[in-house]
């Protein structure tokens, strides 16, 4: 990257100077869920080329699911991601009932809420705390980060624990829930169980509003993006488990819809596909997406948390999207709290889903943006075929844009403070790769 | 964890996703090992190891199974004690997963939440593929890593660790 081709990140790189190119390797985006890479082309001094290479579990589980019986997609598709199960589940059963032209009643739709409230604060924790916030203070891991500043880590392991709490209590499990299924739960939280996360989730209330108000503080690059934002929108609320798709250019359309508005591509480098909004060029969904389209839907004390944040109704700047995640795990706690208060039990944990063919959609709002599946089963309820479309390939030709813009001003930077501010810039968007195994790669080729 | 079972207050956990190829091997070890140790012994898989600080969280004694890659043959059984020190991730082993096992032990030393014992036994991993089988070599290394897993427990109780 820089003149002398000095590898960044303490590594050696391949490629080499003899073929004109360089090449470095920067195994150290390991703070990204899951595998990736990202491949800077800069010719003659210009960014030409920005991939971020990803490796993408769902078109593997889109053909495991084919074959199989209508009742088991919540499962299976619950392991596509370590920190998203709930997401899985939910879209899923979503467009399981669909299909089969089921309604789940408002009291297990309550439920289903309050499951996923205990994901994002799961989710939102361990990425502000964890993986996102080291880079704002200046350190390279969370680990050391905790060694100056333990009461800080501390606070975002403590939020993490309370949505592993709510989750544990609702779906069974914190990780891998198996209490979830096509029409409700197996079975259902007693009263007490409920009660019991009140004095959990009000000291999550508390250390939510204290992280809004620590982020907030954090300096942020001059930066900002014009892509089209696209998330649900429910009738009341802000949209977690429900709503109708509406983009910032002013689309609204049902679930059912999203194939006619959205198509997929296979591009040259990567394993991924790549999603398009028909009329735009790029499009971005997630916390971004749902402030902009939702932020008037926030409770109060959110919305005042976000004010005081300096957060306007629409935030552009994707390293502020740290404000809105701590503004959105405030909002998960207070509904998680108003659920729970207002629990008046169900009849039964589950209604009868019986199949029939038909094609189903489903569309929730994961952590990390907006998770589409779509079952089409025959008459038996076997599976003929089955369609996932996760946030991070929705996501992947607006984070490349936004990548190309950020990086070309800052070339003249040495590689390892540029492959670090890259890092940082990527964990903007929180890419969920797939809960993988591998090492994360950056490559720089100089032509 | 409480009781008065010979394995109360120890802990097993298998760290890894069954549907990953090799990295399968870390609940299987976890699984095996299940049927080896004393009871009251928990056991437990995760499909990645953030929430492992808070699943110890009370433990005397914790045997983490994982996959890793340090460029030995697969199949390779490691024994690595995490409480005399940092795992030799910058010698060349890489621990599998995004927020790697390393980070959370060192995360955990950080923060002063590790408990009293713990060991890590992992065995060298071949290859991750979506969808594809443990290696043979190193589905052959279970039923010895979960030996080792009760070995080390025993270890434990006999004050000979």
């Amino acid at each position: 990257m820089s003149s002398d081709g000095a590898p960044a990140g303490g590594q050696a790189g391949n490629g080499g100077s003899s073929s004109g190119s360089r090449t470095l390797h920067v195994p150290v985006l390991a703070r990204v869920e899951g595998e990736a890479s990202m491949h800077v082309v800069v010719y003659d001094g210009r960014v030409s080329e920005v991939e971020l290479r990803i490796f993408e579990p769902p078109r593997f589980f889109e053909a495991l699911l084919r074959g199989r019986a209508w009742t088991e997609p919540p499962d299976i598709t619950a392991r596509i991601c370590g920190i998203c199960p709930v997401a899985y589940q939910m879209s899923s059963c979503q467009a399981i009932e669909d299909a089969c032209g089921v309604s789940v009643p408002q009291p297990l739709q309550d439920l289903r809420r309050l499951l996923y409230c205990g994901e994002w604060i799961e989710s939102h924790a361990l990425h502000i705390y964890l993986l996102h916030a080291p880079d704002f203070l200046g350190y390279e891991s969370a680990i050391d980060l905790a060694r100056d500043r333990r009461d800080l880590v501390e606070r975002g392991l403590r939020l993490k624990k309370a949505g592993n709490t709510i989750m544990t209590v609702i779906g069974g499990r914190s990780i891998h829930p198996v209490n979830v299924r096509v029409g409700g739960f197996f079975r259902l939280p007693t009263a007490e169980e409920l009660r019991g996360l009140r004095a959990t989730l009000a000291g999550a209330l508390a250390d939510a509003l204290a992280t809004v108000e620590l982020v907030a503080g954090f300096d942020f690059p001059d930066f900002s993006h014009d892509c089209e934002y696209l998330s649900l929108r429910p009738a009341q609320g802000y949209p977690i488990e429900a709503g109708q798709v509406v983009t910032s250019g002013g689309l609204v359309f049902p679930a059912a819809e999203f194939d006619a508005h959205v198509t997929e591509e296979q591009v040259r480098h990567s394993h991924a596909l790549h999603a398009r909004l028909h009329g735009t060029d790029r499009y971005l969904t997630g916390p971004l997406a749902r402030y902009a389209l939702n932020s008037a839907a926030l409770s109060p004390l959110a919305a005042q948390a976000a004010r005081d944040a300096g957060l306007g109704s629409v935030c552009r700047n994707p390293f502020r999207s740290i404000i809105v995640r701590a503004v959105e795990v405030t909002y998960a706690c207070e509904e998680a709290l108003r659920i729970i208060d207002s629990w008046a039990g169900a009849a039964a944990p589950s209604v009868a889903v019986e199949p029939r063919a038909g094609t189903g959609y489903g569309a929730t709002e994961a952590p990390r943006g907006l998770l589409y599946h779509r079952y089409q089963l025959e008459a038996d309820g076997t599976i003929t075929d089955a369609r996932i479309v996760p946030p991070t390939s929705q996501n992947q030709i607006s984070i490349e844009h936004d990548l190309r813009a950020f990086v070309q001003p800052r070339l003249g930077l040495p590689a390892g403070e540029l492959t670090r501010q890259c890092e940082q810039a990527i964990r903007n968007y929180d890419p969920c790769i797939s809960c993988a195994t591998h090492f994360l790669d950056l490559t720089v080729e100089h032509r | 964890m409480a009781g008065n079972h010979p394995g109360a207050g120890v802990l097993v956990v298998g760290v890894g996703r069954r549907d990953r190829g090799d990295d399968a091997v870390g609940p299987a070890i976890a699984e095996r090992a299940k049927e080896l140790v004393p009871p009251g012994v928990t056991v437990m898989e995760r499909l990645e190891p953030a929430g492992l600080i808070d699943a110890w969280d009370g433990a005397e004694a914790v045997v983490v199974t994982d996959a890793l890659r340090s460029r030995r043959p697969p199949g390779t059984v490691h024994v690595l004690h995490a409480c005399s020190g940092p795992l030799p991730v910058g010698a060349g082993a890489g621990i599998a997963h995004g927020l790697g096992l390393a980070d959370v032990i060192e995360l955990g030393r950080a923060l002063r939440r590790l408990p009293p014992e713990l060991v890590v036994v992992g065995v060298e991993a071949r290859q991750f593929g979506l969808g594809t089988p443990m290696s043979p070599q190193v589905r052959a290394s279970v039923e010895r890593a979960a030996r080792t897993v009760a070995g080390v427990i025993r270890a434990w109780r006999e004050g000979t660790a």
